[in-house]
């Protein structure tokens, strides 16, 4: 346990030194790259990292795949821990849906969580897909993983056709550079929604800055109604959202599960306390903000 | 352009936002607009005149009518008959945009011959007449992409060409010109 605290307290340090140093460089190795169909992809060591990143030089830290190379367990960015608030809503979910597969990171740690789920990954770009596998630990062939080489609302519509059903859906298909419009839109995500069974969870991990928070929140409402955000404090990056076809349960109500999850979570540097005590259901965005659809989703715009 | 760009956008939530959709779109459109020069070039040999000039414009906007009202059908027609992204999005392009693009085509041609006086200057006519249409071209795909799609819904926009267009063929329709001289230069629309 000692050892363990000290392994966090570590990662913690480096990743802070990370984010101060971050226009430097200095450290920075590109150990591979490759050049997809939608985007440069460079695997990047740095400060005892590996990333995945689609610039050479990034302008800022979101939403790239990151694990520590002694301590892969442990999450590198604020927004996986976030995104392990959803485990407070699932009661053992048998399918997972992972729209955005990135370093395959959430898809590892949900199937660590639930060793029953079965879990589909939906990724675009099959470079990505292939350094998930190849530096991190994302493998596919296990018989309760799958990986689609798709668009990620091509895939919705054609799973809806054939009937699929999913407990948890993951909705992760952006990086910080570009925002796929057609997956933002209120169309979508009355697909995404008649995707999830009945009590399914969906969890999207999205933008807390620009315009486009108001819309996507006001967007996100619109479909599902009251949602729950988990965002921790003074972290203007990402945040998560959690919405569900049904009425989520009281904030209170999720106290007990997260109790139950703080030994488990913590092998990730997550503190399930901390975790409850970012979650919210306060609507802080503009509810006049216009609802994205298929009509109009300049997101790239209002970025 | 501007009806090309959109296009993307409404073939996206059926089939991804991809390269090969705008392979598609950018194949369907070239594949139409070279049929148009042929059939607008066809057409100029016999007895031009704006008043026909004005009727491609007006016939150009009504063909993006029902490309406005029926692509939600359109797309999810084919969605369902194919599952393979690539022939889903070529098949809808064709669907959708073969017969604007057709009747948009037809206009460079007939503005040549409108606009020619001799032989001897018409590589310059010609060349004015691609820079014109060039640079509208120019002039559209920036006012969409950067502007048009932040203000409007993607249908207003379609409508909205598609009374421009309209206006256009009306003028050209009821104040005739006669041909070899300076007839309305109003392809800024066209591809």
């Amino acid at each position: 346990m000692k050892s363990f605290i000290a392994k966090t307290i570590l990662a913690t340090l480096t990743a802070s030194a990370l984010f101060i140093a971050a226009p430097e460089q200095a450290n920075a190795k590109i150990i591979e790259q490759e050049r997809s169909l939608y985007q440069n992809v460079y695997m990047v060591e740095e400060y005892g990292m590996h990333c995945m990143r689609f610039r050479k030089k990034n302008k800022n830290d979101l939403s790239q795949s990151c694990i520590f190379l002694d301590a892969p367990e442990i999450f590198v960015f604020d927004y996986y821990k976030q995104a392990m608030g959803a485990t407070f809503f699932l009661d053992d979910p048998k399918e997972i849906l992972i729209i955005g597969l990135g370093g395959g990171v959430l898809a590892n740690t949900f199937g660590e969580v639930y060793p029953d789920a079965h879990i589909t990954s939906v990724e675009i770009d099959p470079v990505v897909v292939k350094m998930a596998k190849k530096y991190f630990d994302y493998d596919d062939s296990k018989p309760n993983f799958e990986t689609h080489v798709r668009d990620g609302r091509v895939f919705v519509k054609r799973a809806l056709k054939d009937d699929k059903r999913y407990d948890f859906i993951l909705l992760d298909a952006f990086n910080s550079d570009y925002i796929p419009e057609h997956m933002m839109t209120k169309e979508y995500l009355e697909e995404v929604k008649a995707l999830a069974k009945d009590d399914g969870i969906i969890m999207a991990n999205t933008f807390s800055t620009s315009d486009l928070f108001h819309h996507e929140s006001a967007t996100y409402a619109e479909v599902f109604g009251p949602m729950y955000q988990i965002n921790f404090k003074n972290k203007k990056t990402n945040r998560v959202i959690i919405v569900s076809k049904k009425p989520l349960p009281e904030k209170r109500q999720l106290l007990q599960k997260a109790n139950k999850l703080k030994g488990e979570l913590l092998i990730y540097g997550v503190d399930t306390l901390a975790l409850f005590d970012a979650i919210s259901d306060e609507v802080n965005w503009d509810t006049e903000a216009e609802v994205l659809t298929d009509q109009y989703s300049p997101a790239n715009l209002l970025k | 352009m501007t009806i090309e760009l959109l296009g993307g956008k409404i073939l996206s939530p059926y089939f991804g936002g991809s390269v090969y959709v705008w392979g598609s779109i950018i194949t369907v459109f070239m594949l139409a607009l070279s049929v148009g020069y042929l059939f607008g070039g066809k057409l100029s040999l016999n007895n031009p005149n704006t008043r026909k000039y004005g009727i491609i414009f007006m016939l150009a906007a009504i063909s993006v009518v029902p490309l406005t009202m029926g692509h939600e059908a359109v797309s999810e027609w084919v969605f369902d008959v194919t599952d393979d992204p690539r022939y889903g999005s070529l098949l809808a392009s064709t669907i959708l945009f073969l017969i604007p693009s057709i009747i948009l085509g037809m206009v460079a041609p007939y503005s040549v011959r409108l606009l020619v006086r001799t032989a001897h200057s018409s590589g310059q006519t010609a060349g004015f007449l691609y820079f014109v249409s060039t640079l509208g071209s120019a002039g559209g795909t920036l006012a969409t992409s950067f502007y048009l799609v932040l203000w409007f819904k993607i249908d207003h926009i379609l409508y909205g060409s598609a009374l421009i267009l309209f206006t256009l063929g009306l003028i050209a329709f009821f104040f005739p010109q006669p041909p070899l001289s300076a007839a309305v230069n109003s392809n800024e629309h066209i591809e």
